[in-house]
C-alpha cells in the first residue's frame, strides 16, 4: 500500500450535500472551516465542487431564458395600488358611512377631474354620460372606414379577486360573425354576468350595450370624470351607481373607461351582488387590431359566411335569460370552496405549529367566510401566525396577544389557574434512590415536557379525526394531501415524543413490580386514552400532581402504556382510531 | 426582468402613526412601490414556475404586493419583507391552484359562447417550447423545483423553509436532490 492510498483512506471525502451547503454558506462555522480545509487539499472534492457550481450556473441560465415577460408589463400596478389606497381610505369608516363617503369622494374626484380638464385642455364642454357613450359609439362605427370586410380583434383581460383570464374576440362586422376564445372558467362566469345584465359577452366593451344597461336601471348617482391610463393617455370615466336594491347577479356599480384621443373604450369595472358577497370584475383591453377579412386565418370563423341578418333582427336585443336559468358554473363549488378555505386555514395553523393547544379557533361566519380567532402569547407569535394565514382567500384573522388581554380584568383572575401545587418530594425520587436531586429534576422536567407535548399531538390528531374522517366528508385532491400531511406529521411527532419518553422512563424499570395489580385493559384502551393516561401518570410520578398512592404500581402502568404506544405508533397511521367512541 | 441592483429592501414595514393618515398612506404607497420594483421579477418568476401561466403569475405578483400594502395600512408590522412577500405569493398560488381544481370539478361540460380548450396546434407549440427550455429543470419534482427557484432568487434555507412551511433539513434534502438531478441532466446534455 503506497503513501497515496494510505492518505486517501485517511481522509473522508465531502458528500455532495455537504459541498452544496458549503457553497450556500449554510454550514456552521466549524464545519465550514473543516470543509474549506478539506477542499484545499482534496482534488476530487474540488472537482465535484466545481461540477456542482457549473451545473447550477447552467441551470440558472436555462431557467432565466425560460421565463416569458409578464404579458401586460408592470404599468398597471400603480393604478391598482392607488385604487386600493383609495378604497382603504374610503372604506375605513365602516359600511354604514360608505355611500355618503363614496358620494363625497365622487364629488371631490369630479371637481379634481374638472380642474384637470381645465388645466390640460383649457375650457372644454362638460359631457354627460350619455354624450360620452354616444360619441364613443360614433367613433367606433367609423373606425373601420376604408377597410374592406373589416375584422376587429380584441384581447381582453378579466380579473376577479385574484383570478385572471384572457378572452380573445374576432368580430367580422360585415357578416355579423364573432369568434371568441377563452380558456378559463372565469370567462364563462363573466359571460353569465354580462348576459344577466343585458350586456353582450361577445362585446364586453360595447358603448351601445353599456348605454342600454344604463337606461334600463334606476341611477342613483352618475359621474363623468377625467383620468389617465398608465401610459399617460387621457381617459374619461363614466361611473354609475344603481339606486335599485342589490339583487343577486345584478350589477349595482359600473365604470366605463374611454380613451379620449380616439374615443375608444378601453376598460370597464363592474361590481355585482353575488350570494356570497360582492364580486368585482375588471375588464381591460390588452390589445386590439383591425384587419381585412381576407388577411385573417379562415379557420378563425370556421363556418361559411351566412347572409347578413335582417336589420330589424340585428338591432333587436337578444333575448336575455334570467341568471337562475343560466348554466350554473359551480353547482357544488361554494360549499366545497368554504370547506377548502377552512382546511387551508387549519393547514396554515399546522404549519405555524399553532394547532398544538394554543387558544386559537377556526370558525365559519354567517357571511360564508372563515374566521381564525384566538390569543397569541406575544406580538411576534401573533405576526408569525398571521403571516402563515396571509393570502388565504375567504379567511379573516382576529388574533390578540396576552399583553393586550392583560389590560382586561378577566385575564387577572384567570392567571390564578396557572399556579400548581407540587409535592416537596417527587414520587420518582423514592424509585431511584441512587440518583441525585439535580439529575432527578432534569429527568422530571424532560418527562413532563415530553408527555405534555405528546398529549398536544394526540389532541391535534383527535381534532383531525373528528373533522375529516367522516364517511361523507368531501375534499379536493390537494386537500386530501394536506390532511394526509398533517396526519403524518402529527403521527411522527407523537412517535418521537413517546420514544423519548420511553428512553427517559427506562431506568425506572427495575423499580417497577413485574406484575401490576391493576387490571390489564390494554386491548380496550384506545390510543388517545392511552396517551392521556400516560401524561397523567408522568405528572403524578414526576411532578406529584397528584401524588400516586403507590408509585411503584404507577410506574408499572406507565411502562406498560409507553410500551403499548410504541408498538402501536410503529404501525401505519390510522386516524380513525383517534375519534371519540 | 432583473430586479433593481444595489437597492436595499427595508428591514421592516410599519405604518407611521404619528403623521397624518393621508401623508403616511402616501409614504407607504411609495415604499410599497419601491419594494415592488425590487421584488416583482423574482416573485413573478417564482409564480410562473408554480402556475405555468404568465398572466396569472403577473396578476398574483401584483396581488401579493397589494396585500403587503393593505396589511401594513391596517397596522401590521412586516419584518423580513422578502420572506413575507414570497410567503404570501406562495399562498396565493396555492389558493389559485385549489380554485382551479374546484373549477375543474364543477365546471359545466360545455359552454355555449366560449371555446375553453386550446387548439391542438397551440398545445403542441407550448409543449415543444416547454420541453426545449426546461429539459433539465423538468426533472425536478414540484417541491424540489420550488426550493430551487427560491434559492435561485437568493433566499436562505431558513427563509425557504418558512415560505414553503418545511423544516430546514427537508429544504437541505430537497435542494441536494435538485442539484444531483441537475448535475446528471447537464452531464447528459
Amino acid at each position: 500500500m503506497n503513501y497515496r492510498e494510505t492518505w486517501l483512506r485517511q481522509i473522508r471525502h465531502l458528500a455532495s450535500e455537504e459541498i452544496l451547503l458549503f457553497l450556500d454558506g449554510e454550514l456552521s462555522s466549524r464545519r465550514h472551516r473543516a470543509a474549506a480545509r478539506h477542499l484545499e487539499g482534496c482534488w476530487p472534492c474540488r472537482l465535484r465542487r466545481d461540477q456542482i457550481q457549473n451545473s447550477i450556473s447552467e441551470a440558472l441560465e436555462t431557467r432565466l431564458a425560460s421565463f416569458d415577460s409578464p404579458p401586460a408589463g408592470w404599468d398597471e400596478f400603480p393604478r391598482r395600488l392607488h385604487r386600493v389606497t383609495t378604497q382603504e381610505v374610503c372604506e375605513r369608516p365602516g359600511p354604514s358611512l360608505r355611500r355618503s363617503t363614496v358620494i363625497r369622494f365622487s364629488a371631490v374626484a369630479a371637481a379634481a377631474a374638472a380642474f384637470c380638464v381645465w388645466l390640460i385642455r383649457g375650457p372644454v364642454e362638460q359631457l354627460s354620460a350619455k354624450e360620452v357613450l354616444q360619441r364613443t359609439e360614433q367613433s367606433e362605427s367609423t373606425r373601420a372606414v376604408g377597410i374592406a370586410s373589416p375584422v376587429v380583434y380584441q384581447k381582453l383581460r378579466v380579473r376577479r379577486q385574484g383570478a385572471s383570464a384572457e378572452i380573445e374576440i374576432w368580430r367580422d362586422r360585415e357578416n355579423g360573425r364573432t369568434h371568441t376564445r377563452a380558456k378559463h372558467p372565469l370567462t364563462a362566469e363573466f359571460a353569465a354576468v354580462l348576459t344577466a345584465n343585458s350586456l353582450d359577452p361577445e362585446q364586453p366593451l360595447s358603448p351601445a350595450r353599456f348605454e342600454h344597461w344604463l337606461n334600463a336601471i334606476e341611477n342613483d348617482e352618475q359621474a363623468v370624470n377625467m383620468s389617465r391610463l398608465d401610459d399617460g393617455s387621457e381617459t374619461v370615466v363614466v361611473r354609475t351607481l344603481s339606486a335599485e336594491p342589490h339583487r343577486e347577479g345584478k350589477i349595482f356599480e359600473a365604470q366605463f373607461v374611454v380613451r379620449t384621443a380616439d374615443w375608444h373604450p378601453v376598460a370597464e369595472t363592474l361590481r355585482v351582488q353575488h350570494r356570497d358577497g360582492v364580486r368585482e370584475y375588471d375588464v381591460r383591453e390588452v390589445e386590439t387590431t383591425l384587419a381585412a377579412l381576407e388577411s385573417i386565418d379562415p379557420a378563425i370563423f370556421g363556418t361559411p359566411i351566412v347572409p347578413e341578418p335582417h336589420p330589424a333582427l340585428a338591432s333587436q336585443p337578444r333575448e336575455i335569460a334570467p341568471l337562475a336559468s343560466l348554466p350554473e358554473v359551480k353547482p357544488t363549488g361554494d360549499a366545497l370552496v368554504l370547506e377548502d378555505a377552512e382546511l387551508r386555514a387549519w393547514f396554515a395553523l399546522h404549519q405555524a405549529k399553532a394547532c398544538l393547544g394554543e387558544p386559537i379557533e377556526v370558525l365559519r361566519s354567517v357571511e360564508g367566510r372563515i374566521l381564525v380567532r384566538g390569543l397569541a402569547e406575544s406580538a411576534a407569535r401573533r405576526d408569525e401566525i398571521a403571516t402563515a394565514l396571509s393570502g388565504l382567500g375567504l379567511v379573516d384573522i382576529e388574533l390578540t396577544t396576552l399583553q393586550e388581554m392583560s389590560a382586561s380584568p378577566a385575564a387577572a383572575s384567570d392567571s390564578a389557574d396557572a399556579i400548581r401545587v407540587v409535592a416537596a418530594k417527587l414520587p420518582v425520587e423514592s424509585l431511584l434512590p441512587e440518583w441525585d436531586k439535580k439529575r432527578i429534576s432534569q429527568m422530571a422536567d424532560t418527562a413532563v415536557s415530553e408527555a405534555d407535548a405528546a398529549l398536544a399531538e394526540a389532541w391535534a390528531l383527535r381534532r383531525l379525526a373528528e373533522r375529516y374522517t367522516s364517511p361523507d366528508a368531501q375534499f379536493l385532491p390537494l386537500d386530501g394531501m394536506a390532511i394526509e400531511t398533517m396526519q403524518r406529521e402529527h403521527w411522527q411527532a407523537l412517535a418521537s415524543r413517546v420514544s423519548k419518553l420511553a428512553a427517559i422512563v427506562a431506568p425506572m424499570r427495575e423499580a417497577a413490580p413485574t406484575k401490576s395489580t391493576e387490571p390489564q385493559d390494554s386491548s380496550e384502551m384506545r390510543p388517545f386514552l392511552a396517551i392521556r393516561q400516560t401524561q397523567e401518570l408522568v405528572h403524578a410520578l414526576f411532578a406529584g400532581d397528584p401524588v400516586p398512592p403507590q408509585p411503584a404500581e404507577a410506574t408499572t402502568r406507565l411502562l406498560q402504556r409507553v410500551s403499548q404506544l410504541i408498538d402501536w405508533l410503529n404501525q401505519p397511521p390510522r386516524l380513525t382510531e383517534f375519534r371519540y367512541q | 426582468m432583473r430586479s433593481a441592483i444595489g437597492a436595499a429592501l427595508p428591514d421592516e414595514l410599519v405604518l407611521d402613526r404619528e403623521s397624518s393618515s393621508t401623508a403616511s398612506c402616501e409614504r407607504m404607497e411609495q415604499t410599497v412601490t419601491e419594494v415592488f420594483v425590487m421584488l416583482r421579477d423574482p416573485v413573478y418568476r417564482y409564480l410562473s414556475t408554480m402556475l405555468h401561466n404568465p398572466a396569472e403569475a403577473e396578476d398574483l405578483t401584483q396581488e401579493a404586493f397589494l396585500r403587503l400594502f393593505t396589511d401594513v395600512r391596517r397596522g401590521r408590522r412586516v419584518g423580513n419583507v422578502r420572506r413575507w412577500v414570497f410567503r404570501v405569493a406562495h399562498n396565493l398560488g396555492i389558493d389559485l391552484i385549489r380554485r382551479r381544481q374546484a373549477d375543474d370539478r364543477t365546471a359545466p361540460v360545455q359552454y355555449s359562447v366560449y371555446d375553453l380548450s386550446p387548439s391542438a396546434e397551440e398545445s403542441l407549440i407550448e409543449k415543444e417550447n416547454s420541453s426545449m427550455r426546461n429539459a433539465v429543470l423538468d426533472r425536478l419534482s414540484v417541491q424540489e423545483r420550488l426550493c430551487f427557484e427560491l434559492r435561485a432568487e437568493g433566499l436562505r434555507y431558513r427563509e425557504i423553509a418558512e415560505v414553503l412551511a418545511l423544516r430546514i433539513p427537508t429544504v437541505q434534502t430537497l435542494l441536494g436532490r435538485a442539484v444531483k438531478k441537475i448535475s446528471g441532466g447537464c452531464h447528459e446534455l
